[in-house]
């Protein structure tokens, strides 16, 4: 019995054995999905861009593996980037559990990997910094399925233009839309992940200190969502900074439910804690429909 | 007072908790406000017909004929949490279930002929390990959950899950049967707080992180873990992934040391608890569907059989007294 537990433990150690150098952990990848699916990743350890083809989205590791020798691990992506519709790929990706739920996702408009080969990609410290200072809300792979299974059927993807970083509505059949910056930091704003936030209003900048935002929705056939609470600022908050912020929190309402019928706020959740019967049972299109005929305001305390 | 052999009361908590913990790590259905309120009351409901049984617990006599029956349920219970073990490897893609399978079935050989005091000690070991962890949970996670979620929309059942998932009704009264009068008492009561309480408690913590992603169809407690990393550098699923096969291999072993009976050789009592251990892992790996009967094994033999027993008991000694 003894020698079976000695070569019992020699089995345990050496089966974790694995050769490091023989292993790429990408950090960025890039998907074109149209067919043939194209692939581009980086990796830190390697200079040159891994770039493979393949007939589905799901056949990237072997792709990769047969594109550079090495065994892939997608464990350690801090970005995503997709040409398209980003919604089928990043699915697929989550179910298959091959990227890591806090993988920030952008969507371009076309050739991810020829951005990702030409170094035009934003790095994800960008999207992490926008994050973090409150011009975009925090997108992060697990966030934007969220939204899209359990909101309305429409998420939001950050997205990289001409004109920089932005949010792009999306369902499963397409693009929606894009939101404005004001739209954009009003979400940032009601969001949790933003570490200092400052705007300007009159030829002042103010910086946030604290809020107690709350969404409130009331009504049954008519829904009305209202956004209440108080901010404070340094310097203290003018009435010309409020409608400031009353600005981006209207334009992030108006631009998200009442234009696209998309839920990024856990509107529905709000709405079946006021008891909205209707909410708790229709579908995704009824809550959609709903979203998009329902009234909405903002109120600031200072 | 404790003699050598007997359990403690801690090691009879740490045995009962982690029965019910195991399946815990292994569920498959995402976390949700209902199944959390599901899950506390069919704890409630377990809670009170185990906790009355230790006011009777010295009319438990379980007979010869009825005890064979409890080896086989605790086989059987060996391998349908084997069968969990292996659902857990898929659902975390891991690449070498089969060898992992192969090396644990090596490994019961020689954890199931120790002594069951050495399963008790592992037991206390693992629950201070998994106590440090759930500890850590909401410290990595506080920031980002939403209590909002609980308001999340699901209409799924979970009450027949849950009969399933308490691999531990069956044994309660074996592990009771190794206590003393004091320290059974305590380990029920601690088992009892777990289930009502502290599970449903990890359960809502979850929904408040992962409230949303019902569609996903892979571990939600590891999800979890991964959606709260303690830092950008700093995940701690490795080592819940540790301790959830720990647990599991634990557990199985418990199984089948109750399922061992006390004859001349050793190969002999390996060969008893190990042949329907292979058996019923054979059938719930051919054919699945068996694994339903789980939830009423669990009635049967944790509520109905011990309750016959003591009203049997109760009746017999009032027509003996009369």
């Amino acid at each position: 019995m003894k020698r079976l537990e000695i070569l019992l433990c020699a089995a345990l150690l050496l089966c974790g054995c694995t050769d490091i150098r023989r292993r790429l952990l990408p950090d960025i990848l890039a998907v074109d999905p149209e067919y043939p699916v194209q692939f581009a990743a980086h990796t830190s350890q390697e200079t040159g861009i891994i770039s493979a083809e393949a007939e589905t989205a799901l056949q990237m590791p072997d792709a990769l593996r047969n594109a550079s020798g090495a065994e892939i691990s997608t464990g350690h992506l801090t970005m995503l980037a997709v040409s398209g519709n980003p919604c089928g790929v990043l699915e697929s990706y989550f179910q298959a559990q091959m990227l890591a739920p806090t993988c920030a996702v952008l969507a371009v408009p076309a050739d991810a990997c020829g951005l990702l080969r030409d170094g035009s990609l934003p790095d994800p410290e960008q999207l992490a910094a926008a994050a973090e200072t409150g011009l975009l809300p925090d997108r992060t792979a697990d966030t934007v399925l969220a939204d899209l299974w359990g909101g309305s059927g429409i998420t939001a993807v950050c997205s990289a233009d001409a004109d920089g970083l932005t949010l792009a509505l999306w369902s499963e059949s397409g693009c929606c839309g894009t939101l404005s910056e004001d739209a954009c930091r009003g979400l940032a704003l009601l969001g949790k992940r933003k570490q200092s936030f400052a705007f300007a209003a009159d030829g002042i900048t103010y910086r946030l200190e604290s809020d107690t935002l709350q969404i409130g929705i009331t009504g049954a056939d008519t829904l009305h969502i209202r956004i209440t609470g108080t901010i404070r600022t340094a310097p203290p908050l003018t009435e010309a900074a409020g409608s400031r912020l009353s600005e981006m929190l209207t334009a992030a309402l108006r631009e998200t439910a009442s234009m696209h019928g998309a839920d990024l706020l856990f509107l529905r959740e709000h709405a079946i804690r006021s008891g909205i019967s209707a909410a708790r049972n229709c579908s995704q299109e009824d809550w959609r429909g709903l979203l998009q005929s329902a009234e909405y305001s903002v109120a600031i305390n200072r | 007072m404790q003699t050598q052999g007997q359990w403690s009361a801690v090691q009879g908590a740490a045995v009962m908790i982690l029965l019910r913990l195991f399946p815990f790590f292994c569920c498959g259905t995402a976390f949700s406000a209902a199944e959390a309120k599901q899950m506390m009351l069919t704890a409630a409901l377990h809670a009170a017909l185990i906790l009355p049984l230790l006011h009777f617990r010295h009319r438990l006599h379980i007979p010869a004929m009825l005890l064979r029956g409890f080896r086989l349920c605790a086989a059987f219970e060996g391998a349908y949490l084997t069968l969990r073990l292996r659902q857990l490897c898929l659902q975390l893609r891991l690449q070498h279930t089969k060898a992992l399978l192969l090396m644990l079935l090596v490994m019961l050989l020689c954890t199931v002929s120790l002594h069951d005091r050495a399963a008790a000690r592992t037991a206390m070991l693992l629950l201070c390990l998994a106590a440090f962890g759930f500890l850590l949970l909401p410290v990595s996670g506080i920031g980002t959950a939403q209590r909002i979620l609980l308001h999340t929309p699901d209409s799924a059942p979970h009450f027949a899950q849950e009969w399933a998932d308490a691999c531990e009704l069956p044994l309660i009264p074996l592990i009771l049967q190794k206590q003393t009068e004091s320290a059974a008492k305590r380990s029920a009561y601690a088992w009892a707080a777990f289930r009502i309480l502290f599970l449903p408690a990890v359960v809502l913590f979850g929904t408040m992180q992962n409230g949303r992603l019902r569609r996903f169809q892979g571990n939600p407690f590891f999800l979890l873990l991964a959606r709260t990393p303690l830092s950008d550098a700093v995940r701690t699923d490795g080592f819940w992934m540790l301790l959830a096969f720990g647990c599991g291999a634990l557990c199985i072993t418990f199984c089948l040391q109750t399922a061992k009976p006390h004859l001349h050789t050793q190969r002999r009592m390996l060969a008893a608890a190990f042949l329907p251990y292979l058996f019923f892992l054979a059938l719930l790996l051919l054919l699945p569907q068996a694994a339903a009967v789980t939830g009423l094994l669990h009635l049967l033999f944790g509520i109905l059989i011990p309750w016959g027993i003591i009203l049997y008991s109760l009746l017999f000694d009032r027509r003996e007294s009369a």
